[in-house]
C-alpha cells in the first residue's frame, strides 16, 4: 500500500555560487516568490538577488534588550528599595550607578536570547523533517554543492516550463521533490 | 560579485579644491590664533606664576592636612559614619583644593583653553596613527581606500609638538601645579614626585612626540613609495615591511598614549589617579578618529574625488566602527566612574565630586546623553550608517562631543563653576586651522589614495551583506 505522494517542488543543482546567484536574480526578475537557494556558506549579494526584504530579527533583539533593561532595573529597585530595604556598604537603597551592571548584563542576555531564538522561530526551527530530505543528492549542500528549489505553490509554477527555465539557467540534475 | 572593479579615479585632489580649503584654514588660524595670543599678551595680570605659586602652596598645605584627617578618621572609625565623614571632608577638600587661583585671568584662561584644544587635535593625530597601524597589523583590505587619509591626519604631530611647546613655554606652572608642590609637605605627592617632576615630564613629552612623528613618517613614506611601484610584488613588499613593524608600533602607541594622558590630563589634579584613564582617553580618540575619517571622506566625495573608490560599504564600515567605539567609550567611562563611586575613597572620589557641582554636573549629564544615548540610537541602524547625510551629521556631532568630553576633564581644574570663555572657541579655531593646513599640505603633496596597493580593489569591491 503506497501512500499518495504530492509534489512539493523541484530542485536543481548549480555549479558554483555565481551561477546560483544569477539564477536567483533571474527568478526574482520573472516574479517567482516561493523559491529558495541553498549553499554551504553565505553568498554575498544573495539577499538582493532573491529580492528578500530586511530581516525582522533586529526588532526581536531590540525587544529582548528593552525587556532585559526593564527587568534589571525593576528587579533591583523592587528588591532593594521597596520589598526589603537594607543598607549595604553605606549605599542608597537604590542608585542607578550600582544598578547599571546587572541591567546591562540582563539587556545583553535577553538581546542574545531574542536574536538566537527569534531567528529559530522565523526559520521555523527546529524542523525534524523537510521535503528536501527525500533527495539524497541534496545532502552535499552542507559540503560543496549549490541548489535552488522552487515550490509548486508558487503562482508562476508550471512543471514543464519551470523545469525548462531551470535547465536554461544552468541547473543540472533537476528532480521532483515529494512532500 | 560578478563584475570586477578597477581603479579609475583621479589620484590627486585638484589644486582648486586645495586652494579653497587652504584659504579657510588660513582664516581660521589667523583669526583664532590672533585673538587667543592677543588676549594672552594684552592681559594686564603679569605675575600669574608667582601668585599661582603662592596660592598653590597654601592650598597644598590645607589639602595635605585635610587628607591626613580624612584618612585617620576613616581608618579609625568602623561604623557607617566613617564613610560620611570622609565624604564630607573630601567635599571640603575638593573645594579648597580646586578653588581657582585666578578666575578671570586671561593668561590662565588662555593656557587651559589652549590645552583642551591642543589635546583634542593631538588625539585626532593619534587616531590617524592608530588606524594606520591597525590596518597593517591585521592585514586589513577594506580600509585600504581610507588609509592615506589617516596617514595624512597623523602627519600633524609636528604641529601638535609646537602647540605642546607653547604650553610649556608660556605657563607650564600655571597649568600643572604639581610643579610647585613641596613633596615634604604633601605625603600624597611625595610618592609621585620621582615620576611627576618637570625634568622627567619634559623628557617624556619629547619622547612621545618624537616617537609619534617617527611612526607617522615611517608608515606614510613607505605608503607613498608604493605609489611609484607597478602595484605588484614591489608594492606587496612595502606592505610586508610595514606589517612587520606594526605589532611593535601598536604596543608603542598604546603605552605612549596612556602615559601622555596621565601626564597632560590626569596630572592636572596631581593627587588624583585612575588606572583606567589612558584607555578612557583612547576610547574617545577612537570615536573621534572614525568621525574624522567620515567627515574627510565625505568632503572628498562632495568634491568629486575618489567617487568610484570609496563605496557606501566603506562609509557603512567606518560608521559601524564609530558606533562600536561609542559603546566602548561608554563602557570604559562608566567603569571608571562606577569603581570610584563604589569604593568612595577620598583620594579618588574628589575628582568626580568636583565635577558633580558648580554647574559641571550639567556638562556630565550632557556628555552621557550626547556621547552615548543619542548617538547610540541614531547610529545603530544600518540605514543611518548608509545614509551619507545622517552619518555625516553624526560624525560632526561626535567630534563636538569628544571636545566636550576633554573639556570636562580639563576645565573644572581651573573653573570651579562652569564658565565658558571665548578663548575656548578661539584656541580651538586657531589650532584647528593649523591642523587643517597640515592635513591639506600632506594631502596635496601626494596621491590621496594608496592607488597601487594590491588590496585597493578588494577594498572597492567590498560591501556589507
Amino acid at each position: 500500500m503506497s501512500e499518495i505522494k504530492k509534489n512539493w517542488g523541484v530542485l536543481a543543482e548549480f555549479a558554483n555560487p555565481a551561477e546560483l546567484l544569477h539564477a536567483a536574480q533571474k527568478l526574482n526578475d520573472l516574479g517567482y516568490k516561493k523559491f529558495e537557494t541553498w549553499s554551504p556558506f553565505p553568498i554575498h549579494g544573495m539577499d538582493d538577488a532573491m529580492g528578500l526584504s530586511g530581516s525582522k530579527v533586529p526588532w526581536i533583539t531590540l525587544g529582548g534588550g528593552l525587556t532585559g533593561l526593564s527587568i534589571g532595573l525593576l528587579l533591583q529597585w523592587w528588591t532593594g528599595a521597596v520589598d526589603y530595604p537594607l543598607v549595604i556598604a553605606g549605599k542608597p537603597y537604590f542608585a542607578w550607578q550600582f544598578a547599571l551592571p546587572v541591567t546591562f548584563e540582563l539587556s545583553i542576555l535577553l538581546s542574545a536570547f531574542g536574536t538566537v531564538f527569534g531567528m529559530f522561530a522565523l526559520n521555523m526551527m527546529p524542523r525534524p523533517y523537510h521535503p528536501l530530505d527525500n533527495v539524497p543528492a541534496f545532502r552535499r549542500v552542507t559540503d560543496d554543492k549549490f541548489f535552488l528549489s522552487i515550490e509548486v505553490s508558487d503562482p508562476l509554477f508550471d512543471m514543464e516550463k519551470t523545469k525548462a527555465l531551470l535547465s536554461e539557467l544552468g541547473g543540472t540534475g533537476i528532480t521532483d521533490v515529494e512532500e | 560579485m560578478g563584475h570586477h572593479k578597477s581603479f579609475n579615479d583621479e589620484t590627486h585632489i585638484p589644486q582648486s579644491v586645495i586652494k579653497r580649503a587652504q584659504m579657510i584654514a588660513t582664516i581660521c588660524a589667523v583669526l583664532g590664533l590672533g585673538a587667543s595670543f592677543g588676549g594672552y599678551f594684552m592681559s594686564s595680570d603679569t605675575h600669574v606664576v608667582e601668585q599661582a605659586h603662592a596660592d598653590a602652596q597654601a592650598k597644598t598645605d590645607a589639602h595635605a592636612k585635610t587628607d591626613a584627617h580624612a584618612k585617620t578618621d576613616a581608618h579609625a572609625k568602623t561604623d557607617a559614619h566613617a564613610k560620611t565623614d570622609a565624604h564630607a571632608k573630601t567635599d571640603a577638600h575638593a573645594d579648597k583644593h580646586q578653588a581657582p587661583a585666578h578666575e578671570g585671568s586671561l593668561k590662565k584662561q588662555f593656557l587651559f583653553s589652549w590645552l583642551t584644544a591642543f589635546v583634542f587635535f593631538t588625539t585626532l593625530c593619534l587616531g590617524g596613527l592608530f588606524f594606520t597601524i591597525l590596518h597593517h597589523l591585521v592585514r586589513a583590505s577594506w580600509s585600504t581606500s581610507l588609509r592615506r587619509v589617516a596617514e595624512n591626519v597623523a602627519m600633524n604631530f609636528p604641529i601638535m609638538a609646537v602647540c605642546a611647546a607653547v604650553v610649556a613655554l608660556l605657563g607650564f606652572g600655571d597649568i600643572f601645579h604639581w610643579t610647585h608642590i613641596d613633596p615634604a609637605s604633601d605625603p600624597f605627592f611625595k610618592v609621585k614626585e620621582p615620576y611627576l617632576n618637570t625634568g622627567f615630564f619634559s623628557i617624556r613629552a619629547v619622547f612621545f612626540f618624537g616617537i609619534w612623528i617617527l611612526m607617522a613618517f615611517f608608515f606614510r613614506s613607505n605608503s607613498v613609495k608604493q605609489d611609484e611601484t607597478d602595484g605588484g610584488a614591489a608594492a606587496e613588499a612595502l606592505n610586508y615591511k610595514m606589517r612587520k613593524l606594526a605589532p611593535l608600533s601598536m604596543l608603542t602607541f598604546a603605552l605612549t598614549l596612556t602615559f601622555f594622558a596621565f601626564d597632560w590630563l590626569m596630572s592636572l589634579d596631581p593627587h588624583w589617579f585612575s588606572t583606567m584613564f589612558g584607555v578612557y582617553i583612547f576610547a574617545g580618540t577612537a570615536v573621534a578618529l572614525f568621525a574624522t575619517l567620515i567627515v574627510i571622506t565625505l568632503w572628498l566625495e562632495g568634491n568629486g574625488i575618489l567617487k568610484n573608490t570609496i563605496t557606501i560599504g566603506n562609509f557603512h564600515d567606518a560608521g559601524k566602527l564609530m558606533f562600536g567605539f561609542i559603546v566602548f567609550w561608554t563602557y570604559i567611562t562608566f567603569s571608571q566612574y562606577y569603581l570610584i563611586w563604589y569604593a568612595n575613597i577620598p583620594e579618588e572620589i574628589g575628582w568626580y565630586l568636583h565635577r558633580m557641582q558648580g554647574g559641571w554636573e550639567n556638562i556630565g549629564l550632557f556628555i552621557a546623553v550626547g556621547h552615548f544615548i543619542l548617538p547610540f540610537w541614531v547610529v545603530m541602524s544600518r540605514h543611518t550608517k548608509r545614509n551619507r547625510m545622517v552619518l555625516g551629521v553624526a560624525a560632526v556631532w561626535m567630534l563636538i562631543m569628544h571636545f566636550v568630553d576633554l573639556y570636562f576633564v580639563v576645565m573644572p581644574t581651573y573653573h570651579h563653576h562652569l564658565h565658558f570663555h571665548w578663548m575656548d572657541l578661539t584656541t580651538f579655531i586657531g589650532i584647528g586651522g593649523l591642523f587643517l593646513h597640515g592635513f591639506l599640505h600632506w594631502s596635496s603633496k601626494d596621491a590621496i589614495v594608496a592607488h597601487k596597493d594590491p588590496q585597493l580593489i578588494a577594498s572597492m569591491e567590498y560591501d556589507n551583506v
